[in-house]
């Protein structure tokens, strides 16, 4: 079980909902908004974060903390994310296992590591350097990936390493381990099997696109059955978890992605009892 | 085991990602490169392949972030001249901040400066465009209302404080691009453009931006008034500029009311 608090079934906040969200909130139990594009002196985006903030919890999410990264942790970020989580008080703050930028110069993506004893050992003080800034626990996501290097652990013995070495939390993205299953040709459960389920602050859901020799993290479609598929299986092994649908290309009207999550709701309400049924039953065997 | 030291992995990844050589080049030269790289490749994709992937993401993602601020500059060039652009910006001036926001702030001095093919205007559009960038999420400000004025004693007019908002951006354009920005926007053709003097105020009211064409001196005064200043300077200094016949004050009173109308102004 998680020893993170339940927030239900989230939405990310995206530009194109603005106008519905000032209109009518949401239907969805929080937001997860993106550090980065509230990094900014004021204008709409941050009127709109400080309307659906009063009525719903909230979520930060970066794209560009580069915690993998060689270059030294940007100073002014860390303040500028501090001073956003001081505002927002968001329920956690999130980035990727990732490096997003090398020798100043920003990639915009989100770069996978090489999974080795040096790149543990590079990991785990700059997340004690973040989580002092931040004066919380820093919660990392799994991202998709399409290539892969030699190393000495698979992705989710790293992951599950990390956590217990630097003291952080997992933002489990079940539709990126299924991206990164077919595209390196793993079995998904292994990973969601490895990862300790109360380190495990927050699932995302979101849809991607097959390109015949691998599949894309494109965000741009409904959730594939298979990672409807991965995500009840992950809920059966965790329990409840905050779970969140991102959609980010040609998103849909603001009704479309809260139904996603509505479903998502419905999937993990039936892991969970399924879960319970088979603990009872094997308790009355 | 991986040889590369972790610094000296993603330099390479980093020059191959952002390398229009990747895309463009033969494969055979890529995996050439690629093969001194501790990548897997499978039957499947090749590491070279694998790299690609990433390469068409990066000039793809960037492209996209570009044509959300410069909307109308994408549809007066079309798809295939914008994402030339865009691939030739971003190899001449990549990114160095956290967000994409920042991403097209060189934008309108690299059309400018010619460093691509193009017509004059299109640098100046791309300019009007970045200020409206700016200006939509400048910062918040309390403005000055109609009714504080209304209530403001006779002896307290000489000090009011006449400070501009943070989102406001002057222009002085030598094509009317806002015209040519609608047009585009609406799905038309740029249409004929001749060069014609352009002065464009750029700012932000109640959570909008606006763009509109302003008098020669009103520009001049919003451009003196950068300096901050009182009404009695500002009275001060249009006597010294318009012709003898006019009232300075009576013509700082107009400029005044229009600019609190608009919500130029930031509330003492
Ligand atoms: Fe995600």
């Amino acid at each position: 079980m998680t020893r993170h608090p339940h927030l239900g079934f989230g939405i990310g906040l995206r530009t194109g909902h603005f106008s519905a969200l000032l209109e009518g909130g949401t239907r969805a139990d929080w937001l997860e908004a993106i550090s980065e594009n509230f990094m900014i002196p004021g204008g709409r985006p941050l009127h709109v974060l400080e309307r659906v903030r009063r009525d719903k919890m909230l979520v930060l999410h970066g794209v560009s903390l580069s915690i993998g990264g060689s270059d030294p942790l940007d100073p002014s970020y860390l303040r500028a994310l501090r001073a956003l989580a001081d505002r927002f008080a968001p329920a956690w703050v999130s980035d990727h296992l990732c490096w997003t930028r090398h020798d100043a110069h920003q990639l915009h993506d989100l770069l996978p590591l090489p999974w080795t004893e040096e790149a543990l050992a590079h990991l785990v003080p700059r997340i004690a350097q973040v989580q002092d800034v931040l004066a919380r626990r820093l919660v990392l996501e799994n991202v998709s990936s399409y290539l892969a290097f030699d190393g000495d652990l698979t992705e989710w013995e790293f992951l599950a390493e990390l956590t217990r070495r630097a003291d952080c939390d997992v933002l489990l993205d079940v539709n990126n381990v299924y991206v990164s299953a077919r595209n390196h040709g793993f079995d998904p459960r292994r990973y969601v099997d490895a990862i300790p389920p109360k380190r495990v602050a927050q699932i995302h859901l979101a849809g991607h696109s097959d390109h015949g020799t691998h599949l894309l993290d494109t965000h741009d479609a409904p959730v594939a059955d298979a990672v409807w598929e991965l995500y009840r299986y992950t809920i059966e092994r965790l329990g409840p978890v905050s779970t969140l649908v991102e959609w980010d290309g040609d998103v849909p009207a603001l009704e479309v992605v809260e139904a996603e999550a509505a479903r998502a709701r419905d999937v993990a309400a039936a892991a969970v009892q399924a879960a319970h049924t088979r603990r009872d039953g094997v308790a009355a065997a | 085991m991986t040889a590369l030291r972790l610094p000296e992995l993603q330099e390479r990844l980093r020059a191959l990602i952002a390398d229009p050589e990747t895309l463009a080049g033969p494969l055979s030269a890529l995996e050439a490169k690629v093969a001194a790289l501790p990548i897997r490749g499978d039957a499947r994709l090749s590491s070279a392949e694998r790299v690609r992937i990433y390469a068409a993401m990066y000039v793809a993602r960037l492209r996209d972030a570009l044509a959300d601020d410069f909307p109308a500059l994408r549809h007066a060039l079309g798809e295939e001249a914008f994402g030339a652009l865009a691939q030739r910006y971003v190899a001449t001036h990549p990114s160095d901040r956290p967000s994409l926001r920042d991403l097209g702030r060189h934008l309108p001095g690299f059309l400018r400066r010619g460093e691509v093919a193009a017509v004059p205007w299109h640098a100046e559009l791309a300019q009007l465009e970045w200020a409206m960038v700016g200006a939509f999420d400048a910062l918040d400000q309390r403005v000055l209302a109609r009714e504080q004025l209304g209530v403001l004693a006779p002896e307290a007019w000489p000090e009011l404080r006449i400070v501009p908002v943070d989102s406001l951006r002057l222009l002085a354009l030598t094509h009317a691009v806002d015209a040519v920005r609608e047009r585009l926007l609406a799905g038309h053709d740029a249409g004929a453009i001749t060069a014609t003097r352009t002065l464009l105020r750029v700012w932000r009211q109640d959570l909008v931006v606006y763009v509109r064409a302003i008098p020669q001196l009103e520009m001049a005064a919003l451009r003196w008034l950068h300096r901050g200043s009182t009404f009695a300077d500002l009275c001060g200094w249009l006597d010294s500029v318009i012709d003898a016949d006019q009232d300075a004050t009576h013509v700082a009173g107009s400029l005044l009311a229009r600019w609190v109308e608009d919500g130029l102004l930031v509330a003492a």
